[in-house]
């Protein structure tokens, strides 16, 4: 008992280490975590500000939010949820948006899909996976192109619905769906470089994908100065520079 | 890029959750096997919800109980200063409640298969409850109490849906199965293997030394 009360003491003071440093929490959506990584290392580099990033889906996230989550800050896929905060009263300003997503196709098979989403109908596509419409901001978006591309009757039966992005990212690496309709982002995560094929999916045919940010009474209450700075700094050269080279547009 | 972290983390609250429940499952499984409260069965059954209540209908509840919104949240907050859903307290709770049975009923069938002669001598040599208790019956059981213990660590180790809930994947409250599953999402598969490959062998260490422990100790004992 006692050998383990001096491993249980040492874990814990091993654990509570470093704990003083400033440091800013940040709720990011799945889509914007490899941006984001790159994001908050920049913006540590610059002000010596530890960046916590927690990230789950965007629904997942408002979730919590309301349930007393303690994020600073709230980086989502879409404006909905941030508005639905803001309406209820959990933010200190509006949502603003802070970047417009891209939808791609995109495939690990070596088939060439240069017809964009008409692609999918060739056999050699026999399941497609697209996140939740009814919960994922990039679902909605997928959802909207099969629809005004007429193509959504036609591929029903090849639909795979997973949870967001960061589940259909899952389905297509592993391959266990031949293609995916996902964010841009994912092509330029480290660990996917552009593996496989993809293809960006026609503006035209969805509504833009308005990503939007906003500050949280959490952080304006106890993180006013720190979370004000990495509000700003989501605005500024550095970041858009960043979002640029991740595939999103931020003009 | 291996963080050590998440698995001090998860030591850290199976340890504390497992000495919290070793503590607290005296009493309960010591009553739940000796009393002759008409509605014990209604007790037994609430101990063991947890054996079959999806892990994310937990996590749910105790998000919602201990919310800041929520009363219960609120008198926390305002009482004690403390916030429980998103910090490592309220994962104690969480895993308190979820591995309860785990503990209490090895402890409930050891003090059963007692013969009730054993407390009854102890009783006429003119001990009390409480002395009885400590130095007679849990003795006796001390297989039942290292399998109690060992389960609900393990359990704990292994828990995943009501973190995920309550936990909200912060530095603070990223336990191994957690990290596991945030690297999947992120598609990094080489920590995600790496992860799950010391977490299996982590455990099975475990479980070979107990049943190891268990063969050779226990046969001294007894």
């Amino acid at each position: 008992m006692r050998q383990l009360t001096v491993i249980f003491i040492s874990l814990f003071i091993f654990s509570c280490g470093g704990k003083k440093q400033e440091k800013i929490t940040i709720a990011v959506a799945n889509n914007m975590r490899y941006a984001m990584d790159v994001i908050a290392e920049e913006f540590e580099r610059i002000h010596h500000i530890k960046v916590e990033v927690s990230s789950s889906s965007s629904g997942t996230l408002t979730t919590q939010i309301k349930q007393g989550a303690p994020f600073d800050i709230f980086i989502s896929a879409n404006m909905r949820y941030p508005n639905v905060l803001f309406e209820e009263g959990f933010t200190e300003n509006s949502p603003k948006v802070y970047a417009y997503g891209s939808l791609v196709l995109w495939t690990l098979k070596d088939v060439s899909i240069e017809d964009g989403l008409a692609s999918l109908l060739s056999s050699e596509f026999k399941k497609v996976a697209i996140a939740n419409p009814e919960t994922a901001p990039y679902g909605m978006a997928a959802l909207e192109a099969l629809k005004n591309a007429s193509l959504a009757e036609a591929l029903k039966p090849k639909i795979i619905w997973g949870e967001g992005v960061g589940q259909i990212n899952q389905y297509v690496k592993s391959e266990s769906v031949d293609a995916g309709l996902t964010s841009k982002s994912v092509l330029f995560s480290p660990k996917i470089k552009k593996k496989g094929h993809s293809v960006d999916v026609d503006k035209s045919l969805y509504s833009p994908i308005e990503q939007g940010v906003v500050l949280l009474n959490h952080g304006k209450k106890n993180n006013n100065k720190n979370a004000k700075l990495f509000y700003k700094f989501m605005f500024s050269d550095e970041t858009k520079t960043i979002l640029t080279k991740f595939g999103y547009d931020v003009n | 890029m291996i963080s050590w972290i998440p698995f001090l983390t998860t030591l850290k609250l199976a340890f504390i959750t497992t000495v919290i429940l070793f503590v607290i499952s005296i009493p309960i499984s010591y009553w739940l096997t000796y009393s002759k409260f008409k509605f014990k069965f209604f007790f037994e059954a609430i101990v063991s919800l947890p054996l079959v209540l999806p892990p994310s209908v937990l996590g749910f509840y105790l998000l919602v109980t201990f919310s800041s919104q929520s009363p219960v949240g609120k008198f926390f907050l305002e009482n004690f200063d403390v916030s429980l859903p998103f910090t490592f307290a309220g994962l104690v709770i969480g895993s308190v409640i979820y591995s309860l049975p785990f503990m209490v009923q090895p402890m409930q069938s050891g003090f059963q298969n007692l013969p009730i002669a054993l407390k009854e001598a102890s009783y006429t040599l003119g001990k009390s409850r409480f002395q009885t208790l400590i130095r007679v019956l849990l003795p006796n059981i001390k297989a039942s109490l290292l399998t109690g213990i060992v389960l609900s660590f393990a359990h704990t180790i292994g828990e995943f849906g009501v973190v995920l809930m309550m936990g909200g994947n912060l530095d603070e409250t990223r336990v191994a199965s957690i990290a596991i599953y945030d690297s999947v999402n992120k598609l990094d598969y080489g920590t995600a293997h790496t992860y799950s490959l010391i977490l299996l062998v982590f455990s099975f260490v475990i479980l070979t030394a107990v049943y190891l422990f268990n063969k050779k100790g226990f046969k001294a004992v007894k």
